[in-house]
């Protein structure tokens, strides 16, 4: 039985990896994948607590958050091609119409 | 053709350290802390109680919150989620762009009028000013 | 006779699959390999849903995510996708 550290750990360096994602990427459709690993990071979490104290409590939930994790994809993607239709490139720094 | 995958390993030393530096503080406050043995769901069913907690239902054998409301409310967010992708995405029967004309998703810049997609536009700029209200008529 | 631990080497040789695919869909230069890494670390998380007896959470992270959002972002991967001007394979640039 693996303590529940190590699934911590795991879900600590999936959440900083879709952090260093967001942070250096420019395409829209890297910074999708690493909002989708960031979610991940956080049902890993949820799931190894609910393992942890038998509550399923953190199960459920992370059901609710797959569910939004896939409407947001649906959004965000609409949000892409109108990006991309205006603006020729799918480059988030681009778009800077409502910059001062 | 196949291509090999190249990985991008730019100058990005600030979010590197960004990234890194976090995962020392949760790795350093995870190791530190002390837990348990894990409890487990010794043999209980778990597939069924997840459905019983969600429905807010008497019966399931490991204990939980209920989660009707939250159901309902993410159950609004989906729909909400829905009708916005198909508003940012779809097209007029006629193959117009709705976003460039009613929406103004470019921030109201001089429109490209060479793109392909609406070259129909710029003989009734009318019609493409006054947003929805012509769109009925131009059909 | 010594107890081999079986399911720590599973998580162990299974987090090193998913931290590594998870790196390489940050760090790989192109979107379509980014995408299929990310399929590979759902995929790994799934695993990882199982051992912690969430089996019905590992269907759905199966069927949600791999079948619904993968599919949706393989599908703007195509719409979007630039091929870089030093591909020489001589296709149409989608």
């Amino acid at each position: 039985m693996v303590a529940v550290q190590f699934y911590l750990l795991l879900s600590a360096a999936i959440f900083c990896i879709g952090l260093f994602g967001i942070l250096t990427r420019r395409n829209v459709l890297f910074f999708l994948m690493s909002v989708e690993l960031m979610l991940n990071a956080a049902n890993i979490n949820l799931v190894a607590f609910s393992f942890q104290y038998g509550n399923l409590t953190g199960q459920v939930f992370s059901l609710f958050i797959t569910a939004l994790a896939a409407a947001e994809v649906a959004v965000g993607i609409g949000i892409m091609l109108v990006l991309y239709r205006n603006f020729g490139d799918v480059d988030v720094t681009k778009a800077t119409t409502l910059r001062w | 053709m196949p291509t090999r995958p190249h990985l991008n390993l730019g100058s990005h030393l600030l979010s590197g350290l960004v990234a890194v530096a976090l995962f020392a503080v949760l790795a350093t406050v995870f190791l530190t802390a002390s837990f348990g043995a894990p409890q487990g769901f010794g043999g209980a069913q778990v597939t069924p109680s997840i459905g019983y907690a969600m429905f807010d239902l008497s019966g399931g054998e490991i204990p939980s919150d209920s989660f009707l409301a939250a159901f309902e409310i993410i159950d609004l967010v989906l729909l909400a989620a829905l009708a916005a992708a198909v508003m940012l995405a779809r097209r007029e029967a006629d193959g117009k762009l709705i976003g460039i004309e009613s929406i103004r998703t470019d921030g109201g810049r001089p429109r490209d009028t060479t793109s392909a997609s609406d070259t129909d536009v710029e003989t009734e700029p009318n019609a493409a000013a006054d947003g929805d209200g012509d769109r009925e008529g131009a059909n | 006779m010594v107890a081999i631990p079986y399911e720590a080497i599973a998580f162990g040789l299974f987090a090193l699959l998913t931290v590594a695919s998870s790196l390489g869909v940050v760090l790989v230069e192109d979107v379509w390999h980014a995408s299929l890494l990310l399929g590979v670390a759902l995929l790994s998380v799934a695993i990882h849903y199982v051992m912690l007896r969430a089996e019905f959470l590992a269907a759905m992270q199966v069927l949600v995510y791999v079948g619904g959002v993968l599919v949706l972002i393989t599908f703007a991967v195509m719409l979007v996708r630039q091929v870089p001007d030093d591909d020489s394979s001589g296709r149409e640039v989608a």
